[in-house]
């Protein structure tokens, strides 16, 4: 057989190439392709673009979502940060593990998917020597009441820090402790079920935790100590702490009972939401809310073919974590992927015969709409916490030890209110988680609320937001880097000559060092006049990671 | 069909992206993906919905098709062949198995390469797809004359052979 004689490339392509191909990584995935990968690249996205079956989170090293093997050639990728080596050490990975949304390569290496033949090590707490317990006398229980992340990173902190002590956490989702932030993703089903699971499912029986799964809390007695259990049980106590999590909160409008109306919490929401579009063969939707989580999902219901549309109250979407300039450039990025944002909207009525047809703004103005997702906030879930007589401010009010106004009883997560704040995110719900489980133990440990990083997990579009961005307290110097590209944007607050929040949209490389710089608080006064030409690579600074 | 074309243009007009100069290039290259095939490894499955566009930069692979008495190898491809280019048009089923014969390499626009290419140089997206249809329908065109050409042949024996 001769050769084609199909299209051809033209010799000028061909040579473009070649000037480029000394500079690729070769990323090889054992059983899965061989990549060729321009340096500054994660293995996360590496992966994700070339159909390697790798499930993302937070993309921050932190959820623990996408664990992998290095099989050759670690030293070609960054190091890890503080906050990868806590993830890789709370998940008791192999000592070659690394999360691939964290590692960008700069050389040849070879991966493996963590969870593909490595069983992780897990035998941590198991194996710990018997002569060193400090508990002799009374045996001291823990209940922790709730199994997502707040629950979880505690039951895992309090085993770590005490072999001996009895655990106990329930759940009231039939699921094992899952990756919530990418539901959105079983939508256009680009993730699926059954890799949400963060952890192995033996994760509570190895660390000799006792799990309830699918069992609710019905009451606590807090003269007894003992918590009631929808099965029956009962559960006594020496420490207790609430992570019931929250529910998301609906706005007041009109007709929200209509069928067609939803919101995106659970795995079960995202299914139910799913099997709607499917039968009622939905064509367009109407998400509420232009936070992280509205956008993510309106991101997942344009990938299924629906014209959605995003309704924002505030001026610009995330407004919580972006500024004014950085917002409206979010609008338009969203714009062009084919996603609507109406800022400055509020919703008024929910409109249908029977089920919902259209959504009436308050200006009158009405939008079609197949169904409406609601993605306006979260709302505590304190019932158990009300009826147990416990303090309560909107989340239970805890202090900065995370403990509520019962010196027995913590909580942490997104049911605690601290200083009248619930952020509603996965990196808070962990520290407070860490530092509630140190002060059952005894320890003394305080939660510093410093707004931890947060990213927006929309493909094609990077925006990284770490630190307060909008308050304004004094000796606050913004600065504001002129990019060529109209679609990329820096700023660095630098608070007293300390960098103190960010906001980077493009530029996804600066991405971990920026976190990092503003998460130390690192002080920058001498590279100022650097970071005000552009050159933001001085942020690695002097700490070394 | 006008058949004063000169040679000259006959290049630039049968390759693909020939119009655009080297930084464009250079620019275009970045979205794509790029992969390494062994000898043996199959790049493009028959059957497989997947709308991306190949250009092999090392190697080469072979196209086969299913066929009632087994698997029927109808190309070879090497090195500046495209493959994967109706797809990318038009989202059918591949239509042939496509595998390396050595080790090779390939560079790949991918869906969401091509999004991302799309969003961040509109321009340069749109001289793509032109690009890859006219490249398309010049084929087409071709194809379509030596239909014409030896039906005219069937017809009238006397006329002269393409």
């Amino acid at each position: 057989m001769q050769a084609s004689d199909g299209p051809r490339v033209a010799e000028s392509v061909l040579r473009a190439y070649a000037r480029v191909r000394p500079t690729m990584a070769e990323i090889r995935f054992v059983s899965g392709p061989t990549v060729l990968a321009r340096p500054g690249d994660s293995l996360l996205r590496i992966a994700e673009a070339n159909q390697v079956p790798l499930e993302s989170g937070c993309q921050m090293g932190v959820c623990g979502a996408d664990p992998v093997r290095i099989l050759a050639g670690a030293q070609n990728l960054t190091p890890p940060s503080m906050d990868e080596r806590v993830t890789l050490r709370r998940l008791a990975l192999a000592p070659d593990c690394r999360m691939a949304c964290a590692a960008r390569v700069r050389g040849d290496v070879t991966v493996a998917l963590a969870r593909e033949g490595v069983t992780p090590n897990t035998s941590v707490c198991a194996d710990a020597p018997v002569a060193e317990r400090r508990h002799s006398s009374s045996r001291q229980r823990v209940v922790i009441i709730g199994s997502g992340v707040a629950g979880v990173t505690a039951a895992i902190e309090v085993r770590e820090r005490d072999p001996d002590i009895d655990i106990a956490i329930l759940g009231a989702e039939p699921y094992d402790y899952y990756n919530r932030m990418v539901i959105n993703k079983l939508l256009p089903g680009s993730a699926a079920i059954d890799r949400l699971p963060l952890l192995p499912s033996d994760w509570a029986a190895s660390r000799r935790i006792r799990h309830l799964c699918g069992v609710a809390a019905r009451s606590i007695d807090r003269v007894r100590c003992e918590v009631q259990t929808d099965g029956g049980d009962t559960l006594p106590y020496e420490r207790l702490l609430l992570a019931t999590g929250a529910a998301c909160d609906v706005p007041a409008i009109e007709e929200y009972s209509k069928q067609g109306a939803f919101v995106m919490r659970a795995i079960d929401d995202a299914v139910r939401l799913r099997q709607y579009i499917v039968e009622q063969r939905c064509r367009r939707a109407v998400v509420v809310g232009g936070g992280l989580l509205g956008l993510e999902a309106a991101s997942s219901i344009r990938a299924m073919g629906i014209r959605v549309s995003v309704i924002e109250t505030a001026a610009w979407p995330l407004s919580r974590q972006l500024d004014r300039t950085a917002g409206a450039l979010v609008q338009q990025l969203m714009t062009d992927l084919g996603i609507k944002i109406l800022s400055g909207a509020v919703p008024r009525a929910l409109v249908g015969a029977d089920r919902v047809e259209e959504v009436q703004l308050a200006d009158g103005q009405r939008l079609t709409a197949d169904f409406v997702l609601f993605a306006t906030g979260i709302e505590p879930n304190v019932t158990l916490a009300r009826r147990a007589g416990l303090a309560i401010d909107h989340g239970v009010i805890v202090n900065d030890r995370m403990a509520t106004s019962d010196a027995r009883i913590f909580a942490a997560g997104d049911v605690a209110a601290y200083r009248g704040s619930i952020p509603g995110l996965w990196r808070v719900a962990m520290e407070q988680a860490r530092v509630a489980a140190i002060n059952m133990l005894g320890g003394d440990s305080r939660y510093d609320a410093r707004v931890p990083p947060t990213r927006l997990k929309v493909p094609g579009i990077d925006v990284l937001s770490v630190g307060d961005v909008t308050g304004a307290d004094g000796h606050v110097q913004d600065i504001c880097v002129d990019d060529d590209d109209p679609r990329q944007y820096r700023k660095l607050v630098v608070r007293a000559g300390k960098a103190s929040a960010a906001i980077v949209v493009g530029h996804q490389a600066l991405h971990e060092l920026v976190s990092e710089a503003v998460m130390a608080n690192r002080d920058v006064t001498a590279v100022i006049p650097a970071l005000e030409r552009g050159d933001w690579t001085v942020l690695r600074g002097e700490c070394g990671g | 069909m006008s058949s004063s074309d000169t040679s000259h243009t006959e290049e630039f007009g049968s390759r693909f992206l020939a119009s655009l100069d080297e930084e464009d290039i250079a620019t275009v290259l970045h979205y794509t993906e790029a992969r390494r095939y062994s000898s043996g490894e199959v790049a493009v499955r028959c059957g497989d919905v997947d709308r991306s566009v190949y250009v092999i930069a090392a190697g080469s692979f072979e196209v086969v098709v299913p066929a009632p008495t087994g698997p029927q190898r109808v190309a070879v491809l090497r090195d500046g062949d495209i493959f994967g280019d109706l797809a990318f048009l038009d989202g059918e089923p591949r239509s042939a198995d496509v595998r390396a014969i050595e080790d090779s390499e390939a560079f790949i626009m991918t869906p969401a390469s091509f999004d991302r290419l799309r969003l961040a140089h509109p321009r340069l997206a749109l001289s793509f797809v032109l690009d890859l249809g006219r490249i398309l329908s010049r084929r087409f065109r071709d194809s379509s004359r030596l239909l014409a050409a030896r039906t005219r042949l069937w017809c009238d024996p006397s006329a002269p052979e393409l």
